[in-house]
């Protein structure tokens, strides 16, 4: 098991890297954008009046988080399939079946220490807020007494719904990476060893099936995303009764999905999948 | 511990097209080898087929013995191109890579024949010309401890001073038991260090002979390695 | 040291060897470089070279001492039997090439001993 933790290290290294300025980026461009949006004092912007600069800077961080954390997203698939195909990567003495086990769940992790250090940031400058806003200090305390009532009230389904959103977000990141692979190998796949009339057909196939598949999710996805983007807000507001036989459905599918893809990627990739080669 | 290599009966297609039939290779520990054919004779392929990087191939491939893929890549050591590194990646960073994943590589190894190499280790891949990049490439292949070396056309597009200081290397700094397989078009530069030579035409291999037997014969090894293509052409 | 690629080259490693130690550049009792300085200096595999030095081994003009390397002997009349050997080589090769132009035995004495006179003054 050594060389898959060492293999996780180097790739978690990898994937990790634009983090730093990823958040840099982010940080300065939300400050710029607040700046110059905020004379006077006064800023209107959706009916909510800003008069505290760090208000506006928070609100447009926390914002921006959700667009940058997609971006991250975005560059740990492109990583992915990089490291997939890449010569340097695979001559490394570790069974493909591990290679991409390592690959995804490194690109998880690097995921998941983005929004980690997301939080972190909206925290800090939460604070800085917090002690500047007068205002948002009122809003604040509010809400946590507000929470901390509802919090007495939390029931098993309650939690089931909460933990249930942030698997499904979890299982939807997987499923990107799964799907992107597995376009990425079936068809290199297919063109590499199959007669030509045949994977032509087989494209078809696939692409037919996966649009209808991403389709289906995307619906799902609405309801379900909206599910989650919305969740906290209203577990403040001590709405709780969510479609829970719903989610528990979505998740299994969601879950047997992923395990299809995972097995059927794992297979590709360890049997079909070349690397390119490095000269 | 097996030989260090043994294929039998190996096939492998791509775009519909064969592109190695019927290929059986042994090669005994301790030996030089050159593995010579034309440009797209298969020669690139053979050697990703043995290192496990390229698929679906029927036929059996065993390195000292081991048959499975990872365990084929634990006991070889092959030129790769460096390709998954970005430009600006400095060798120090290489070698890290290198250091963490392969347990055989020796850093104490890797920085005397980077010494020999003459290469600074904060350079960048970007700044690095066509032979420095391919005396790195050999200074990281040999660093690691291995049965069997792959070398693939460590000596294409470089100029003379760099080319004797890779076959200087590859003296040097060989094992007594390791094997090394290495490709090339031209065999004339190297044909001294060889112990034999392995010729692939028509998908297979055609020949494979010992230089000193061929010499025997008051033949060069560049003749030699010719005549199995002016046949050809004079079919 | 460049190598005649349709000899073996075994055989000129010992021709080489065999040039140094008449030659003295090699010296009767010394040791010799190892095999893979040989191999690195003259750029050739060291399998080769150890087939060489096996040989020069059995002939008797080289002698192992264990752990320490091969040493060039130190029996003279060998040694003489050598240069003999060597010089005669070279006369072989030079009589025979003069015969492929059609110069008889009497004609080479003759050139020979003119060429020496003309060209040594």
């Amino acid at each position: 098991m050594a060389i898959f933790n060492r293999y996780f290290t180097v790739l978690f290294r990898l994937k990790t890297k634009w983090i730093s300025i990823l958040l840099i980026i982010q940080t300065v461009a939300s400050f710029a954008m607040s700046f110059f949006n905020f004379n006077n004092g006064h800023v209107y912007i959706n009916r909510t009046i800003f008069s505290n600069f760090f208000t506006l800077w928070l609100t447009i961080f926390v914002v921006s988080a959700w667009l940058f954390t997609g971006i991250f997203y975005l560059t740990t698939c492109f990583q992915n399939e990089r490291v997939s195909k890449s010569q340097t990567w695979r001559l490394v003495p570790i069974d493909d079946k591990k290679l991409y086990f390592d690959n995804i769940l490194s690109s998880f992790g690097a995921l998941l220490f983005f929004v980690i250090l997301e939080i972190i940031c909206t925290l800090i400058l939460g604070v800085v807020t917090f002690t500047f806003d007068s205002q948002f200090h009122t809003v604040i305390i509010e809400m946590f007494t507000d929470i901390g009532r509802h919090l007495q009230q939390v029931d098993l389904e309650i939690m089931f719904n909460f933990f249930g959103a942030i698997m499904m977000a979890i299982l939807c990141a997987f499923f990107g990476y799964f799907i992107i692979s597995f376009l990425n190998y079936s068809s290199r796949a297919l063109l590499d060893f199959l007669p030509q009339a045949l994977s032509k057909a087989y494209f078809r196939v696939i692409t037919v099936f996966v649009i209808i598949l991403i389709a289906w999710l995307a619906i799902k996805a609405n309801d379900i995303g909206l599910q989650i983007i919305s969740f906290p807000f209203r577990f403040m507001m001590g709405e709780t009764t969510g479609t829970n036989d719903d989610l528990a459905l979505a998740l299994i599918l969601m879950l047997v999905i992923n395990l299809f893809f995972w097995l059927l990627d794992t297979i590709l990739f360890s049997k079909f999948f070349e690397a390119r080669e490095g000269k | 511990m097996g030989n260090p290599l043994e294929i039998t009966d190996l096939v492998y297609k791509k775009n519909q097209k064969k592109i190695i039939t019927d290929l059986n290779l042994t090669l005994k520990p301790g030996k030089i080898v050159a593995l010579l054919g034309e440009n797209g004779a298969g020669k690139t392929t053979l050697m990703r087929i043995i290192s496990g990087v390229a698929k679906n191939y029927r036929g059996t491939v065993k390195v000292a013995s081991f048959a499975k893929e990872a365990d084929r890549k634990a006991h070889l050591s092959f030129t790769d191109g460096l390709t998954g590194f970005a430009n600006s990646t400095k060798i120090n960073d290489i070698v890290k890579f290198y250091q963490i994943l392969y347990h055989d590589f020796s850093l104490k190894q890797f920085e005397q024949l980077r010494k020999f190499m003459n290469l600074d280790s904060d350079m960048r891949l970007s700044e690095m010309s066509k032979g420095m990049k391919e005396k790195l490439v050999i200074a990281l292949t040999f660093s690691r401890k291995t049965d069997l070396y792959l070398l693939d056309e460590p000596f294409s597009g470089i100029d003379a001073m760099a080319r004797k200081k890779i076959i200087k290397s590859i003296i040097l700094w060989k094992q007594e038991k390791s094997t090394i397989l290495v490709s090339d078009h031209f065999v004339n530069e190297i044909a001294a260090v060889l112990d034999e030579v392995v010729i692939i035409k028509n998908k297979t291999v055609c020949m494979h002979k010992s230089t000193e037997a061929i010499r025997a014969d008051n033949q060069s090894v560049e003749e030699f390695y010719e005549s199995f293509y002016q046949r050809e052409e004079d079919e | 040291m460049e190598f005649k690629d349709n000899i073996p080259i075994y055989l000129q490693i010992k021709q080489y060897l065999y040039r140094q130690i008449i030659t003295g550049k090699l010296k009767p009792g010394k040791k010799i470089p190892s095999v893979r300085e040989l191999a690195v200096q003259l750029t050739v595999n060291v399998n080769t070279v150890q087939r060489a030095l096996q040989q020069m081994n059995f002939e008797g003009i080289l002698y192992t001492k264990r752990g320490e390397g091969n040493f060039v002997t130190e029996d003279t009349t060998l040694l003489e039997k050598t240069k003999r050997e060597l010089i005669d080589a070279e006369l072989d090769k030079f009589v025979q090439s003069m015969n492929s132009l059609g110069v008889s035995d009497e004609q080479i004495l003759k050139s020979l001993t003119e060429y020496l006179k003309e060209e040594r003054k």
